[in-house]
């Protein structure tokens, strides 16, 4: 089995000899486009990233402005075969809410090499986002259509990060892609900076299916053991879709997690249409669903919960998004707390 | 008006024409079994290397350029334009779009340059550089953007 050192030792290796090797004498120059960073090294290296800042206004809180988010991205194409890519974050680094602790805040989101065994098959090792639905492996900021996360993708639903191996296979159907990934985590071994809400260790499965140009279905499935909060092991299955036409989209996910022992089970579901008002201004609206025993600031709550939301996103360019919704609901204010969130997210 | 008729009933009965565009690499590559969803899969960089392992680097031609027009539109049902939502969530993913070249003919130069490069151009542009690894049948009036041939 690796341990936490072999990992990031190899992931480093891999990185600094191949880098050296140029497969491909192009002639791209070094440039930067707004929203897709700095290429360099004939297009073999991209440098870019992310910023996030949201104010919050929610019910018997305190108002609060944070960064929450300052991304580094580095990806990597050293050789035909092999592709590098890693995240780093400074989450929640300024915050009106508590003083600032630049160490806790560094997180080193995704750091993974992809081997690109064939065209169709990918291994990958190393840590990235767990592919458990959708908005999980797309949720920065400058994405997705909200300030604030359905409670369902939320870290105390399951795990955001997976560290270990994953194999995905790419199947052509009748002329549509079907994507079947694989996956084994152990974090408890690899992982050097895990939270204590991240898995201890967990198998899983996620398969994508395009219907038709518009419409994708997806479903997955995890079995994971979390040390610090959820001591047996759990069962999460997952059901979703995401339509997309002419600028109108309709994205919904449902959960369900099943565990044995005296922490209960818990399911869920989110449904999200997004519509175009004109001038690159969109109108978002999500309810919500969840009912069963939820984790939440390492206590366990049983509840059932609605909760609703409407919006506007104002997208002026394409790497930039400006937001503003208001959320409201019932018996939800311990989980999806009513309030008045906006942001301003951009893509560098 | 019994002309006219004529012309209208000529107009039903005869097969829409539609004009075509090649997919074509370097000589050097070996390409088997090609269909329109490996290309769609290829420009869309969903897949990266080829069944050789080489890796490919799909071009594209100024988003504006008629034939990328067409291209976009038959291939990905949408405008280069609003594939830009696409590309942000790629981005996330550590993968950028593809190059952009500013003629057919630095296409041409590009990918006889560059192993694993795949672009596309008309009919008439075609030269003995490249090889044609795909056909697409657009319903856009392309070759109306067919250059003559400048004696080397």
């Amino acid at each position: 089995m690796f341990n936490r050192f072999n990992l990031f030792a190899i992931l480093s290796v891999c990185l600094s000899t191949s880098l050296c090797t140029v497969s491909h004498a192009d002639s791209v120059t070094p440039n930067y486009q707004w929203g897709r960073g700095i290429n360099l090294l004939y297009g073999q290296l991209n440098i870019g990233g992310y910023a996030n800042a949201s104010f919050e206004k929610v019910n018997s809180q305190k108002n609060s402005l944070t960064l929450n988010d300052f991304s580094l991205f580095i990806s990597a194409s050293p050789s035909d075969s092999v592709r590098f890519f890693s995240e780093i974050e400074l989450e929640d680094v300024l915050t009106t809410e508590h003083s600032s602790n630049f160490n806790a805040s560094l997180k080193v989101e995704r750091l993974y090499l992809d081997y690109l065994a064939t065209d169709e098959i990918t291994v990958r090792v190393g840590k990235w986002l767990t592919p458990f639905g959708r908005w999980n492996v797309v949720h920065a900021a400058p994405l997705v259509w909200t300030t604030t996360r359905p409670f369902i993708t939320d870290e105390l639903f399951f795990p955001a990060h997976s560290s270990g191996a994953m194999v995905s296979k790419k199947f052509n159907i009748n002329e549509h892609n079907l994507d079947v990934s694989v996956y084994v985590d152990d974090s408890e071994h690899l992982d050097v900076r895990k939270d204590p809400i991240d898995f201890e260790n967990a198998f899983g499965s996620r398969i994508n299916m395009e219907l038709t140009e518009q419409l994708q279905v997806g479903f997955s499935f995890l079995d994971f053991k979390q040390a610090d909060v959820r001591e047996a092991r759990n069962h999460l299955f997952g059901v979703d879709f995401l339509w997309q036409q002419n600028g109108y989209e309709l994205q919904m996910e449902a959960s369900y997690r099943h565990n044995a022992s005296v922490q209960g089970d818990e399911k869920g579901l989110y449904i999200q249409g997004v519509a175009p008002l004109g001038e690159q201004v969109f109108a978002v609206s999500r309810y919500e669903y969840l009912e069963g025993a939820h984790q939440v600031n390492f206590t366990r709550l049983q509840s059932s919960t609605h909760a609703a939301l409407a919006g506007l996103v104002w997208r002026p360019f394409v790497p930039l998004a400006i937001k503003a919704e208001y959320r409201f609901g019932s018996q939800n204010q311990a989980i999806t707390p009513s309030g008045f969130f906006t942001s301003v997210a951009v893509f560098f | 008006m019994l002309v006219r008729l004529l012309i209208l009933l000529l107009l039903l009965v005869s097969p829409a024409i539609a004009d075509e565009i090649l997919v074509v690499t370097g000589l050097q590559v070996e390409v088997k079994d090609m269909s329109m969803k490996r290309v769609e899969n290829i420009f869309l960089k969903k897949t990266l290397v080829n069944q050789q392992g080489i890796r490919w680097i799909p071009l594209n031609l100024n988003p504006d350029h008629p034939l990328r027009q067409a291209f976009s539109q038959t291939l990905f049902k949408q405008r280069p334009e609003d594939m830009e939502a696409y590309w942000n969530d790629q981005y996330f993913q550590g993968i950028t779009p593809p190059y952009v070249v500013t003629s057919e003919e630095a296409m041409l130069r590009f990918i006889t340059s560059t192993l694993g490069a795949i672009g596309y151009i008309l009919p008439c542009h075609l030269d003995s550089r490249v090889q044609v690894v795909f056909k697409v049948k657009v319903q856009s009036p392309v070759e109306k953007n067919c250059t003559p041939k400048t004696p080397q």
